[in-house]
């Protein structure tokens, strides 16, 4: 698979043709979901995943987290097979349809989640008041997330990926379930956290969004990459990425 | 690890099925002390049996309530990556969820075991066998929680539910039948390996004043932390190698 349209620089993330195999049930054959996908995220740009669903994004975004045991391929964070502990710690994720318990508050989410992250009390406090600030939660914080809205929810689950300042930060479907405020909160956000010099990974099936905001993208259909490469390059200056992702797409379904 | 503990904590004291289940062992408690007997001699052994009982009935559905609602909610809504992608291992994770749910469990029998005694007292005068019955319920719910556990990462709930029933009612009349048939040692050393809670038989013990030895209770006490700690690392294996 061709890295050719972005340059070599050290990867936030790397995968080299990566191959994945699921279980379908007991006594069904395992189902091939990903077939020798290989891309690369840089730092300080935000790269868009796209893909109709099913493509495979999720079993992806899985397999660069760990939550797969078995894959074939390489995948490395910051230079290093992924695997080793430790880089977790510079990693963000938050997941699509965040669920959170709904007996907690935020505030309770955010501290537990900042501990095991290994946050001091006072870093914790400083981060979570900030982004909860940023993401219009601040206020809400001590409330249980059982009264909590869709956007809501999806919001907390952008502070948590947050908290611990990773330098690669995973997003699947960030803007499910937000209203065009919300949106705009997470396009606010994404544009901060890349003048910081993190490195942004999303899915997201909000087309128009992502063109606005991305840097990278590529296509995934039916678990094998169609094009990968730069936004400029890809649709020019006046491209419509939702008319040229249908296209790709229908290119491909034949 | 302990964080997650003290989360699975919290979430447990909020909810209704905690309070409820308090509240009915409490009413209950209060109930059978006032109520079941006009001879006061036969009211105090009334309470003695019936109050072990609901506490041990009331308890032993919560673990199985907060052991299968816990897990599964994590798996299924998919909340267990908020610590899996950190610098959680999948050990760490199902011990600290463990931890919690015995100490949520634990709580509550505190607070009713407490209530317990009190009556127990003022109906028998105080009985050390009191506590230590308290004490053998506790053990058995520690063991039924991290065989729960164990099922809750190969079953599905209902069927984990089902195989946790079947084991806690069951396992015990099999090995009596089959120990004593002539069956293969192969058999019978299957059945030993499997957790069984006949071992715990603290109603006799309490109610009918039986003798209990330290030696026994140094005997159960061995026996839930061997078989909850296999039940564990069993449920840790299994889970390590789980898909998410």
């Amino acid at each position: 698979m061709s890295l050719r349209f972005i340059s070599m620089e050290h990867a936030s993330l790397l995968i080299e043709n990566l191959e994945v195999s699921l279980s379908q049930g007991l006594l069904k054959p395992h189902k091939k979901i990903l077939f020798e996908v290989s891309l690369k995220v840089l730092p300080a740009r935000i790269y868009a995943f796209l893909g109709p669903n099913g493509a495979g994004k999720t079993t992806t975004i899985k397999s660069v987290l760990g939550l797969l045991p078995r894959f074939s391929g390489k995948i490395e964070l910051f230079g290093r097979e992924v695997g080793d502990p430790e880089l977790r710690s510079r990693v963000g994720y938050a997941p699509e349809n965040a669920y959170f318990s709904p007996y907690l508050t935020p505030r309770e989410i955010l501290r537990s989640l900042g501990y095991l992250s290994g946050l001091t009390r006072d870093t914790l406090l400083e981060r979570s008041q900030s982004w909860l600030e940023l993401l219009g939660l601040l206020e809400v914080q001590d409330q249980q997330v059982k009264t909590f809205s869709k956007g809501m929810k999806q919001r907390l689950a952008l502070v948590q990926a947050l908290i611990h300042d990773p330098d690669l930060l995973i997003f699947d479907e960030p803007t499910t379930g937000l209203d065009p405020l919300g949106r705009n909160y997470v396009k606010e956000m994404l544009r901060e956290l890349k003048k910081q010099g993190k490195a942004v990974f999303l899915s997201s099936h909000h087309l128009l969004d992502v063109q606005e905001i991305c840097d990278d993208f590529c296509i995934l259909n039916r678990g094998k990459i169609l094009l990968e490469g730069s936004s400029k390059d890809l649709l020019g200056e006046k491209g419509n990425l939702e008319n040229f992702f249908v296209e790709k797409v229908r290119e491909d379904r034949g | 690890m302990f964080q997650i503990a003290r989360d699975v904590f919290i979430e447990a004291r909020r909810n209704h099925f905690f309070w409820l289940s308090l509240g009915i062992s409490i009413l209950f408690l209060f109930v059978t002390a006032s109520f079941t007997s006009t001879d006061e001699a036969m009211r105090g052994k009334l309470f003695l049996e019936s109050g072990i009982s609901i506490l041990w009935l009331v308890h032993i559905l919560l673990a199985v309530f907060f052991t299968t609602e816990t897990l599964y909610d994590d798996l299924e809504r998919k909340s267990i990556y908020y610590y899996l992608v950190r610098e959680v291992s999948r050990l760490e994770y199902l011990f600290g969820k463990f931890g919690g749910i015995v100490l949520s469990v634990g709580a509550s029998l505190l607070i009713t075991g407490i209530v317990f005694t009190v009556c127990a007292t003022f109906l028998n005068g105080f009985q050390p066998r009191c506590l230590v019955g308290l004490g053998f319920i506790f053990l058995e719910l520690t063991l039924a929680i991290a065989v729960l556990v164990l099922f809750s990462t190969i079953f599905t709930k209902l069927i984990s539910i089902f195989a946790f029933f079947f084991l806690f009612f069951f396992v015990s009349l099999l090995e009596h039948y089959l120990l004593g048939a002539d069956v293969g040692s192969l058999v019978k050393g299957f059945l030993l390996l499997i957790p069984n809670f006949k071992y715990y038989g603290y109603l006799n013990m309490i109610v009918h004043a039986k003798e209990f030895s330290l030696k026994y209770m140094g005997f159960l006490s061995a026996y839930t932390l061997v078989f909850s700690m296999s039940s564990l690392l069993l449920a840790t294996l299994q889970f390590e190698r789980k898909a998410l």
